[in-house]
């Protein structure tokens, strides 16, 4: 049995964001987790808000109270979310991991789909915002890379930025192709090595590359979270160079997951890693313990306060079978289940949100989870990012700016609690 | 037993891609996802397995990092003694099995034994058989057992079992006698009964029906005493993973749950159930120290038992490592073809070592230890060792 002031379960953004916070407060904090969060999904920075209604979003700060009123942003309220930010752009500069903001306006970034998505923080290597200026954008792909069509990329930018005078694809060979397909991780890492920059500057130098020319390469200028290979590439070349955001395995995502990794181990957070979460052990409306289950006996961990940060449906923070949904752990109602809800649209790549992404937990404004009648279930329990309901991460482009803010809220209210 | 139908949780998401330390050191290996659950569908067809499985080390990271719940490691460790058994194994591959053998062999002749195998006459040998040029384990001259025989124990009603594994048997019986100290000084009483090497180096270089053997044998030795109650205590975290969760997922023997059930890492005691407190720890040595966290320990879930009594002694004077796996997973940085990927594992490890600087390099495992030494020339020490000196057991 072991004791901690605050424990979270899940290890996604929302989960290492309460983390940090509490145990930089001077919380005992131990963080639970079953696998390694859905990070590496991501692009590396951050969505407040991206559409409304379908509606691509400028600035989405001044959106906000447009959204429904049990919205997660709507319960955690502008001036928190202008902290969660703060706080977490602070983090991430304090680390070296530069994200850069547009005068609280969303930029669109360029992805390997040719297309343009809406960011709110995005890391450096991946601002856009000059691109409209470009005389001579350079699309760069590597022979053999899998899942990289730089003809996509050219067709998509061209009918965006219809003004730029020349839009082309270019190719280096590494030869880095051996037994296995190269992946992007594979080629950021080759490009960490003295070897695979030297490699890759002496194959660029033979390309056509004027100064001031913008280069759009996949994400694969390194592991670390520093982007210094970025920063000498576009000093060494005279170029502007832009990272596309891209498909799994994404080595951006993985970057910010290292990142926030070193701040845990720094600030002197303890992780729990394959602890699966089974059940809670409570009395009189409060968490007294959780119980972990995995091979051998179960074990019991105690706390004074609990984060649920488990996601939705990929990990297994909600569980949907045979036309019922439920919360594996504490057993908290699902909300906004019905026949429609349930259902989905054929149409996976369509605008059109999937109805069930907005069934999850419902949450009051101290992100306590709540039954149908508004009443909180456990007093010491809060729900956390993707489990929650009513909002829609894919269609919004708000996942990480909620898994943000109600992570950054649900440490503030547990640190008032505990005054 | 893993159930076959376990890989069909997989959704392919990569996270395991991006998180094996084998599959990033070299192209060689295809990657957990590939030689695991995707290519373990076609094998239920018969199909050609991939030699691509060779080059997993059985590390569990993908399990670790797995979102769904897919046992990664234990289809690779399936597949890679499939493929053993149809294509026949090497000598090399049996003497890197054969660690317990070599240690009953060589413990009473250790001073010979240790000079016999730094040869160069004998690495040379070693060489053209497929041993990378890596220093061997070094065997002590009298084993754990026979000096743990010379130990006056108080009886207790308290009582554990303790299984010590081949390293501390053979190699490092100092370590194993740390843990009876400590656990003599805390009012439990040590039973060590016969055990036989829990299998880890045998399962992973493709011997699975000698892995079997011994699990079987150490089962029917150590149920017994799990009937009886007693707690069952390594401080070997590859010994310990193997008690706990492989055994269960390789093999069907009656008793191995119990086995499970009442296992512990000796620092998981510690806390768990002796419930110690800094308090009773005395100031230590001021020295600087890095903790590295074993692979093996974080597949158990059991988080860093051992570095968090440390922790509280040490305060400041011990930092965890960031670097996650060391490269060796065991036998396999012994491996000639592997023994680049492994440093190349490593090196993330070493750096961090390097720019710390530390006094001595903290870990509980014997092979990472092995690696610390041979990648850096860094001390080290088990954090069980630490933990006596600090209670002031002579």
């Amino acid at each position: 049995m072991r004791k901690s002031d605050v424990l979270v379960i899940g290890s996604g953004l929302s989960g290492l964001m309460s983390a940090i916070c509490l145990a930089k407060s001077n919380k005992k904090v131990t963080v639970l987790t079953k696998g390694a969060g859905t990070l590496f999904f991501g692009n590396g920075g951050i969505d407040l808000l991206g559409y409304l209604k379908g509606k691509p979003i400028v600035n989405p700060l001044e959106e906000l109270n447009k959204l429904p009123q049990d919205h997660p942003y709507q319960l955690v309220g502008s001036e928190t979310i202008y902290e969660s930010i703060d706080f977490f752009s602070d983090l991430c500069s304090e680390y070296g991991y530069e994200l850069i903001q547009n005068n609280n306006t969303n930029r669109w970034i360029p992805t390997i789909a040719g297309t343009l998505k809406p960011g709110y923080l995005v890391p450096n290597s991946m601002n856009a915002n000059d691109l409209t200026e470009a005389k001579n954008i350079k699309v760069l792909s590597f022979t053999g890379l899998k899942d990289f069509y730089p003809s996509l990329v050219v067709k998509g930018l061209k009918l965006n930025l219809p003004q730029t005078p020349s839009i082309e694809s270019i190719e280096i060979n590494l030869n880095l192709n051996d037994v296995r397909d190269m992946s992007l991780l594979d080629i950021a890492r080759y490009l960490d090595s003295s070897e695979g920059k030297e490699v890759f500057l002496a194959k660029l130098s033979e390309k056509n590359i004027n100064q001031g020319d913008y280069i759009l390469v996949p994400p694969v200028l390194g592991l670390e979270p520093n982007l210094a290979l970025w920063r000498e590439l576009e000093i060494k070349l005279k170029v502007r160079i832009i990272e596309l955001v891209s498909t799994p395995p994404g080595v951006v995502g993985l970057r910010l997951y290292k990142m926030l990794l070193k701040a845990l181990n720094d600030i002197g957070v303890t992780i729990v890693e394959q602890a699966h979460v089974v059940k809670a052990n409570y009395n009189n409306y409060k968490i007294e313990s959780v119980v972990t289950s995995h091979f051998g006996r179960e074990r019991i961990y105690v706390a004074d306060d609990f984060i649920l940060a488990t996601g939705s449906y990929l990990g297994g923070g909600l569980v949907a079978e045979n036309n019922k949904v439920t919360e594996p752990i504490f057993s908290l109602p699902v909300a906004n289940i019905t026949n429609e809800t349930i259902g989905f649209n054929e149409k996976m790549f369509s605008s059109v949100a999937q109805p069930f992404m907005t069934t999850g937990i419902k949450i009051n404004k101290n992100m306590k989870p709540i039954d149908a009648d508004s009443n909180v279930i456990f007093t010491n329990l809060y729900a956390v990012g993707n489990i929650l309901a009513n909002f829609d991460y894919a269609t919004e482009k708000s996942g990480s700016g909620v898994s943000l803010a109600t992570a950054y809220k649900a440490a503030r209210e547990v640190l008032k609690g505990a005054m | 037993m893993i159930n076959k139908q376990e890989m069909d949780k997989c959704t392919a998401c990569l996270s395991c891609v991006i998180q094996c330390p084998f599959a990033m050191a070299s192209s060689k290996f295809k990657g957990p996802k590939m030689v695991g659950p995707a290519q373990a569908r076609f094998r239920l067809m018969d199909e050609e397995i991939d030699e691509s499985v060779n080059y997993c080390a059985n590390c569990k990271n993908c399990d670790i990092t797995c979102p769904s719940g897919v046992p990664v490691s234990s289809l690779n460790m399936i597949a890679k003694n499939t493929y053993a058994r149809k294509n026949g194994q090497g000598l090399r591959d049996l003497i890197l099995a054969s660690g317990e053998l070599f240690g009953k062999l060589a413990t009473p002749f250790a001073p010979i034994a240790n000079f016999a195998m730094a040869n160069p006459i004998t690495k040379g040998v070693l060489g053209m058989i497929g041993i990378a040029p890596r220093a061997l384990p070094s065997y002590e001259f009298s084993t754990f057992e026979s000096r743990f025989k010379k130990l006056k124990q108080k009886s207790s009603n308290q009582k554990v079992v303790f299984f010590p594994g081949c390293y501390i048997k053979y190699n490092a019986p100092q370590v194993g006698i740390d843990v009876v100290k400590v656990l003599n000084h805390l009012g439990y009483e040590v039973i060590v009964t016969e055990t036989v090497c829990c299998g880890t180096p045998i399962l992973t270089n493709g011997f699975f029906d000698k892995a079997q053997n011994n699990a079987v044998k150490n089962t029917n030795s150590i149920k017994p005493y799990m009937d009886k109650g007693y707690p069952l205590i390594t401080a070997c975290t590859s010994c310990g993973l193997m008690l706990k969760q492989e055994m269960l997922e390789m093999y069907d023997i009656g008793g191995a749950q119990e086995l499970s059930n009442n296992h512990y890492d000796i620092h998981e005691f510690l806390i768990d159930v002796v419930n110690i407190k800094a308090t009773d720890l005395k100031k230590n040595k001021s020295l600087k120290y890095l903790y590295h966290t074993p692979c093996h320990l974080r597949a158990q879930g059991i988080g860093t038992p051992g570095y968090d009594i440390l922790k509280e002694l040490l305060k400041d004077n011990i930092k965890k490592a960031n670097s996650g796996c060391c490269g060796i997973a065991g036998s396999y940085g012994y491996k000639k073809e592997k023994y680049e990927i492994s440093m190349e594992v490593g090196k993330d490890l070493f750096n961090e070592i390097h720019r710390h600087q530390p006094d001595m390099v903290v870990t509980e495992c014997a092979t990472c230890q092995l690696q610390i030494v041979h990648g850096t020339k860094a001390k080290t020490v088990h954090p069980i060792t630490l933990i006596r000196e600090a209670l002031g057991i002579e």
